[in-house]
């Protein structure tokens, strides 16, 4: 890695720590439950966000439990280009007494500055010596109902409790069917442990959100789970470690407790007309802005319902027709929050107010009716009512002003940063193409045609001619040599016959001879390589020897300096043999 | 065999760039152009029809592949000035066979594409649109016939001097861009041929007439099968007698007057 890396790298991680420091702090206290029984274990987290070092949280109202920390957990995550970091310390709490808590805040020091987390609500009621029945079995599973009379629609928390004292696997759940209750899902199984009977248990929770849609007294059956358990080896030999562990698990199947429910019709007594079923309880908020604006330009007035209950009933509040006024309403925004033990939520609903003339507008107030279960009362919350004061605009600026379209509206002029959907107001086609390249393109056609035509025959025809050519070189050249070699013993006898020729153009015919004759590249060859090469070639042994011996006999007289009267005679011996090597080699 | 029937067509092709052209290019056209484009903005679209089709009559070819592949561009942006005019003259048959006509020269003109979209909006009947999922995958669609021409001889052009080089030097390198080159010939070359027998046997064609009966036969006492309006595309089946046999996209098919429909490929 060379230096320029390393140096870009340290300075992306300096940034990034440098961003950290002035990132926000926050601190955070959670508990898995709100509610407890005194022998239960709860997990409690201290969360510190925008720094991964901070002193060791002190935390208030601690005293009626037993706190074992439970480790720490430190993050640092870069999304999307910003780092964000976190610690979390978790401990374990064991209530002391049963009574109601109030855990927090924690407070953490950073930089000689306190940081304080929120308070947390605990209930811790008695433990379960006094319940009769299933404690004392290694399983079991067990139904409970928040409330057993409950109004039509209105929210009850249902929850079903699996305590184990033994290993299971392969849970599944069949929840009750009743004809007239809807149950949905709240969050996630919560598993924690607990002792009864000095007994431990692991505890799996479910929490659902019954609704009663229907009148009526009703039995939920029983909810049933099916699992397989493993028995514990008591020896607590070596196999009884998980690994050698293949002992193969029984299947069981258990049932809750039936749970009796009365579910009665809300009373009609000061129901107010503009009530729709809403029930639980509810805030209500509501905020125009700006309140003055000129003629023409939209002001935005926002209420908001949140609560807990039945939120998806939560109305679309009507905003009467007011002179003078337009008014847009947008598509309103409904928030659902599954809690620990119940359902809240939030609708937000937005109207676009233009003033079409200057003047002061009253924007009356909106009521909304619940019924709130915990008192047995119908309520009404009115929002307050508003002034919108539009000013008159100069002539100058009245020209820049737009249309407003109706869908999704947002209410905003073009100048603002909201933006709104463009409409189509008319359709035609396009113009014509006056650039004079059209005319230029069809002049130049033909030159492109030609060249169209080139690139696509030319190449072919000269690589095939090419192809063509050079195969026909090669047969031609092989057909030359061939012809050489046929007449390489006639040449040879033209050179020697009746000629007086020295030893050394004797030996340079006889070696002429034989690399033409059998095309070879030119080389000296000695007697044995011109024995080999005749008798590979198919001459007899007798002609190949002879031959052999005649070049011997040339070579010796050439580096000898001898001089030999049967010169003559060996050329008149070589001329033989070549004939019969002629013939005997075709 | 191969061979001989390469060496023919080559020679036919070749015969054609002698005798590609039938008109002679003038600077007249330059004015006449322009002439047509004043004619247009002054609302006279008739005068400026005859002069836009008058341009591309003098540039015309009659040989085999050159009427076919080697149209410029230029005949695009006249077709769709044509077709333009023609919209403004209230002939929506006209104008969308002048656009399909363009289609095939500049696809990717928004112009072109958006004023089609409008005239089909315009037509009377509701039919589904054809789609060719192998002509999509080849770029048929999207490139021009004179692009996907270029691009062929091009590759053609890089394929045969590698395999020329490689007669002479036999490098390693040079059969793995042979191999290459071999691998766009064939895909280029899949495109080239699709556009052209799209080309040659492109059998579409354009209801002229504002409102067309359709008969179960080559006879004006035949039944009447249903209705076409003005703009619509159909393909042509084969012609008797002055009817012809069309096919609707939905393949409905029935016998209409021959008069009553134009081909997009003369």
């Amino acid at each position: 890695m060379s230096l320029k890396k390393i140096f870009y790298i340290f300075c992306i991680f300096f940034l990034a720590f440098s961003a950290n420091a002035s990132a926000d702090i926050s601190i955070g206290l959670t508990l898995d439950r709100s509610s407890v029984v005194s022998t239960d274990t709860i997990v409690m987290k201290v969360t510190v966000t925008g720094k991964r070092k901070s002193s060791f949280p002190e935390i208030e109202g601690l005293s009626s439990f037993n706190v074992v920390k439970g480790g720490t957990a430190s993050r640092l995550e870069f999304v999307n280009g910003s780092m964000s970091s976190e610690v979390e310390y978790i401990f374990y709490l064991t209530p002391l007494k049963p009574g109601r808590f109030v855990v927090g805040p924690a407070q953490v020091r950073i930089k000689n500055k306190v940081y304080s987390s929120n308070r947390v609500k605990l209930t811790v009621s008695k433990a379960r010596n006094n319940q009769a029945g299933n404690e004392s079995l290694p399983l079991f599973l067990e139904a409970g109902i928040s409330k057993n009379n409950l109004y039509l629609n209105q929210n009850a928390l249902y929850t079903l409790k699996l305590f184990m004292s033994e290993q299971v696997s392969d849970i599944s759940l069949e929840m009750p069917e009743v004809q007239g209750l809807v149950f949905e899902s709240l969050a996630e199984p919560k598993k924690y442990s607990t002792i009864i009977n000095a007994k431990r248990y692991e505890v799996v929770e479910l929490k659902y959100i019954l609704i009663p849609k229907k009148l009526g007294e009703y039995s939920i059956p029983a909810a049933g789970m099916r699992m397989t358990v493993y028995k514990r080896n008591r020896r607590g030999s070596f196999f009884e470690d998980p690994f050698f562990n293949i002992r193969s698990g029984k299947p069981v199947y258990l049932s809750s407790n039936e749970i009796q429910l009365d579910v009665k019709n809300l009373p009609k007594q000061n129901r107010p007309d503009n009530f729709s079923g809403l029930i639980g309880r509810f805030d209500l908020r509501a905020r125009l802005d700006p309140v003055e604006v000129k003629a023409n330009e939209s002001a935005t007035l926002t209420i908001s319902v949140q609560g807990r209950g039945n939120v998806r009933q939560i109305p679309y509040l009507k905003l009467a027709d007011i002179k003078g006024l337009k008014i847009y309403q947008d598509k309103p925004l409904l928030n659902i929050n599954k809690g620990e033990s119940a359902i809240s939520g939030e609708k937000i609903m937005k109207w676009a107010i233009v003033p079409e003339k200057s003047g002061e507008y009253i924007i009356p107030s909106m009521a909304l009716a619940f019924f709130d279960p915990e008192k047995g009362l119908y309520r009404e919350l009115k929002t307050k009512s508003f002034s919108l004061k539009s000013n008159p605009v100069a002539d100058a600026e009245s020209s820049e002003l737009i249309s407003i379209s109706g869908d999704n509206h947002t209410g905003q002029k073009a100048k603002n940063n909201n933006k709104q959907e463009i409409t189509r107001i008319g359709k035609d086609i396009f113009p014509v193409h006056t650039s004079v390249d059209p005319v230029k393109g069809l002049i130049q056609q033909e030159f492109f045609n030609q060249i169209f035509i080139l690139l696509l025959l030319a190449p072919p025809f000269i690589f095939l001619a090419l192809l063509a050519g050079r195969t026909l070189f090669k047969n031609n050249h092989k057909n030359r040599l061939n012809i050489r070699s046929r007449n390489a013993g006639k040449n040879f006898l033209k050179k020697v016959r009746g000629q007086d020729l020295s030893p050394e153009e004797i030996h340079a015919a006889v070696l002429n001879y034989l690399n033409t004759r059998f095309l070879l590249k030119g080389g000296l060859l000695t007697p044995n390589e011109v024995y080999t090469l005749l008798i590979n070639r198919g001459a007899s042994l007798e002609t190949a020897s002879m031959l052999k011996n005649s070049i011997a006999q040339i070579e010796s007289v050439i580096f000898t300096g001898e001089k030999s009267n049967s010169l003559t005679q060996i050329q008149d011996e070589l001329t033989g043999i070549l004939k019969s090597v002629d013939q005997e080699v075709k | 065999m191969k061979f001989g029937i390469m060496v023919s067509l080559l020679f036919l092709l070749s015969v054609n760039t002698v005798c590609a052209r039938d008109g002679d290019v003038d600077g007249g056209s330059e004015n006449i152009f322009f002439k047509a484009n004043q004619f247009y903005f002054n609302g006279e679209f008739e005068k400026a029809v005859q002069l836009y089709e008058s341009i591309l009559k003098s540039h015309q070819f009659h040989f085999f592949p050159a009427n076919l592949i080697f149209k410029s561009e230029s005949r695009g942006e006249l077709f769709y000035n044509i077709g333009n005019c023609y919209f403004r003259l209230g002939q929506k048959g006209n104008a969308l066979l002048n656009y399909e006509r363009a289609m095939h020269l500049i696809p990717r003109d928004a112009d072109l594409k958006y004023n089609m979209e409008y005239v089909h909006d315009l037509t009377e009947d509701n039919l589904p649109q054809p789609e060719n999922i192998i002509s999509e995958i080849f770029g048929v669609n999207f490139f021009s016939q004179t692009e996907l021409a270029t691009v062929f001889c091009l590759v053609n052009l890089m394929l045969f001097l590698f395999l020329t080089i490689r007669i002479f030097f036999r490098a390693e390198w040079i059969f793995y861009v042979i191999i290459i080159f071999s691998i766009c010939w064939i895909l280029s070359g899949i495109s080239f041929s699709i556009m052209l027998k799209q080309t040659i046997f492109d059998d579409r064609v354009v209801i002229l007439a504002k409102e067309v009966g359709v008969l179960a036969g080559p006879d004006k006492k035949d039944t009447l099968l249903f209705k076409i309006h003005e703009g619509t595309l159909a393909y042509q089946e084969r012609n008797e007698s002055g009817f012809s046999l069309i096919r609707l996209p939905d393949s409905k098919r029935g016998w209409l007057v021959s008069s009553a429909i134009e081909a997009v490929v003369p």
